[in-house]
């Protein structure tokens, strides 16, 4: 366990606040001018998910978790657990789906993904932040309907519900911003 | 936008000034971090000069020399800020003085300025940016959004009826500092390393977790009234806790602060000498002269730069930058 600045925190850092872990999802730094400078964070919590918003002062002293990174390799999930292995050592485990139900979207069975560790527990899945999938399910597009803008949705094959231009059909492949879930482009292989 | 901020106070009467950019005797004030530089001399001797963080010093003593109403709009460096989505090492201020003005009377001047800034972008911003500003005075902020009363906590710890001059004042603030201690860890918020901080920072800690992302944006909104005990140069209401002083936010971000000035000489004098990084060797130029000749007035400075991103609609600075500097790549 390390102490951290405040004012050091960034975006990604893991943070223990009382006695929970946490990542950083945002950072704000607020100088009320006539006073010290703080910092304001949105943390969000490793095991449930829950969003905490604190206020430290710059200078404060935080507790960053040391956290180890592992290669594994994404197994299947079971609608409460996803299931990894260690690709160096093969051993197999489980992260609970309920603090990182996003993963699920974005995750192949058999593809690699770093992993968080800390005390024999994952804390978090590094996400890419853009991913292709294949769209599993479009609707037609209406003939006639050329409005420029118009938007549809479709259905990956992670099972992700995504708003994409009308042009889009079954079996393409389309990029996604795995932050915000939102359409980039389509993927020409 | 800034031609039409100049032909406004032009047709009002204020002088407009040009003030230099270096200072060998910033305002002391210890929470803003200053660039340094030196002046070299012919003779290879140097000393240290500073870009102003504010040009209110100049401001002030060309008040206190017999000027009327006057203002300036010009750059303004602050080292050790993060370059994030609304702060910048080096931005552009407004900043102007009404003699004989009050506080309030600036907050008139301040709506016609938005108006102003809205008018020069053809801005399509609605309500929440050039709406009617509403008026807030600290006091109520906290009963709606702390939860308690911030006059009781001054008033049971006596800082109603005394002044930073006072005798009594480094008590007083300890217990107030003991009512916002005790007000934090009630919520069960990180207490850093509580026991060691001021008034004022205690008061910070409750303000930015509380208060100012509770603030209802969808007009500009004052935040008037605040507590005397932050080191400011602000005058104090007689007979109360409160600071002649409102703060200005557009759709949340802080753009403008405004100050009814203090004139008493013994209290700007308490303020540099406990604002001053040396405090044993205060210099006491500024205030005589200040306060040998200022007269009633208030001043208040703009965020320009966050004033025209924010009458544009854009949700942060990147939009000005013309040539962005960014620690990465000087690094």
């Amino acid at each position: 366990m390390g102490m951290i600045k405040a004012g050091a925190i960034a975006k990604g850092t893991y943070l223990l606040e009382k006695n929970e872990p946490f990542v950083v999802a945002e950072r704000e730094f607020v100088n009320p001018g006539k006073g010290s400078a703080f910092v304001r964070l949105k943390l969000k919590n490793l095991r449930s998910a829950a969003v905490l918003k604190v206020t430290h002062k710059s200078q404060d002293n935080c507790e960053e978790i040391d956290v180890d990174e592992v290669e594994s390799q994404f197994l299947y999930s079971d609608g409460t657990n996803y299931h990894f292995m260690d690709s160096t050592t093969f051993d197999q485990f489980e992260v609970p789906m309920k603090a990182h139900e996003n993963a699920q979207y974005y995750m192949l069975e058999g593809e690699t993904f770093k992993l968080t560790r800390w005390n024999e527990e994952t804390l978090d899945i590094r996400l890419p932040p853009k991913k292709d999938l294949l769209v599993a399910e479009a609707e037609e597009a209406v003939k006639g309907d050329t409005v420029t803008g118009a938007t549809k949705y479709v259905i990956t094959e992670t099972n992700l519900k995504v708003k994409v231009p009308i042009f889009i059909k079954q079996g393409e492949k389309i990029r996604v911003n795995v932050e915000s879930g939102e359409y980039q482009e389509r993927i020409n292989d | 936008m800034y031609r039409g901020i100049r032909d406004f106070f032009d047709r009002c009467g204020y002088l407009e000034v040009d003030t230099p950019l270096l200072t060998d005797s910033p305002i002391p004030e210890s929470h803003i971090e200053l660039f340094q530089t030196r002046r070299i001399q012919p003779d290879g001797t140097s000393y240290p000069l500073y870009l102003i963080p504010s040009p209110e010093i100049w401001l002030k003593m060309a008040l206190a020399s017999g000027s009327s109403s006057l203002f300036q709009i010009g750059r303004c460096f602050r080292n050790g800020e993060q370059m994030d989505k609304w702060h910048r090492n080096e931005f552009t201020m407004l900043e102007w003085y009404g003699v004989d003005k009050t506080a309030g009377d600036n907050l008139i001047v301040m709506q016609e300025i938005i108006e102003v800034a809205a008018g020069s972008v053809n801005s399509e911003a609605g309500e929440e940016v050039s709406g009617v500003i509403r008026k807030i005075s600290m006091e109520e902020a906290f009963r709606e959004f702390a939860g308690f009363s911030l006059e009781s906590a001054l008033e049971e710890s006596g800082l109603s009826e005394i002044n930073r001059a006072s005798s009594g004042y480094p008590s007083a603030l300890a217990e107030v500092s003991d009512i916002f201690r005790n007000r934090l860890k009630e919520k069960k918020l990180p207490t850093g390393e509580m026991e060691k901080e001021s008034a004022a920072d205690l008061f910070h800690r409750i303000f930015l977790t509380f208060v100012e992302e509770a603030l209802p944006a969808d007009r500009p909104l004052a935040i008037t009234h605040w507590p005397a005990f932050i080191p400011t140069l602000a005058r104090n209401i007689p007979e109360t806790p409160w600071a002649d002083r409102w703060e200005l936010y557009i759709r949340g971000v802080e753009v403008a602060n405004c100050y009814g000035e203090e004139t008493d000489e013994k209290l700007l004098k308490k303020y540099w000498e406990d604002e001053s990084p040396d405090k044993t060797n205060p210099d006491f130029r500024w205030p005589q002269l200040i306060a040998g000749g200022m007269p009633p007035c208030s001043g208040t400075a703009v965020g320009l730069d966050r004033l025209l991103a924010l009458v544009r609609g854009d949700n942060n600075l990147k939009g000005l930058d013309l040539f962005p500097i960014h620690d990465s790549m000087l690094r």
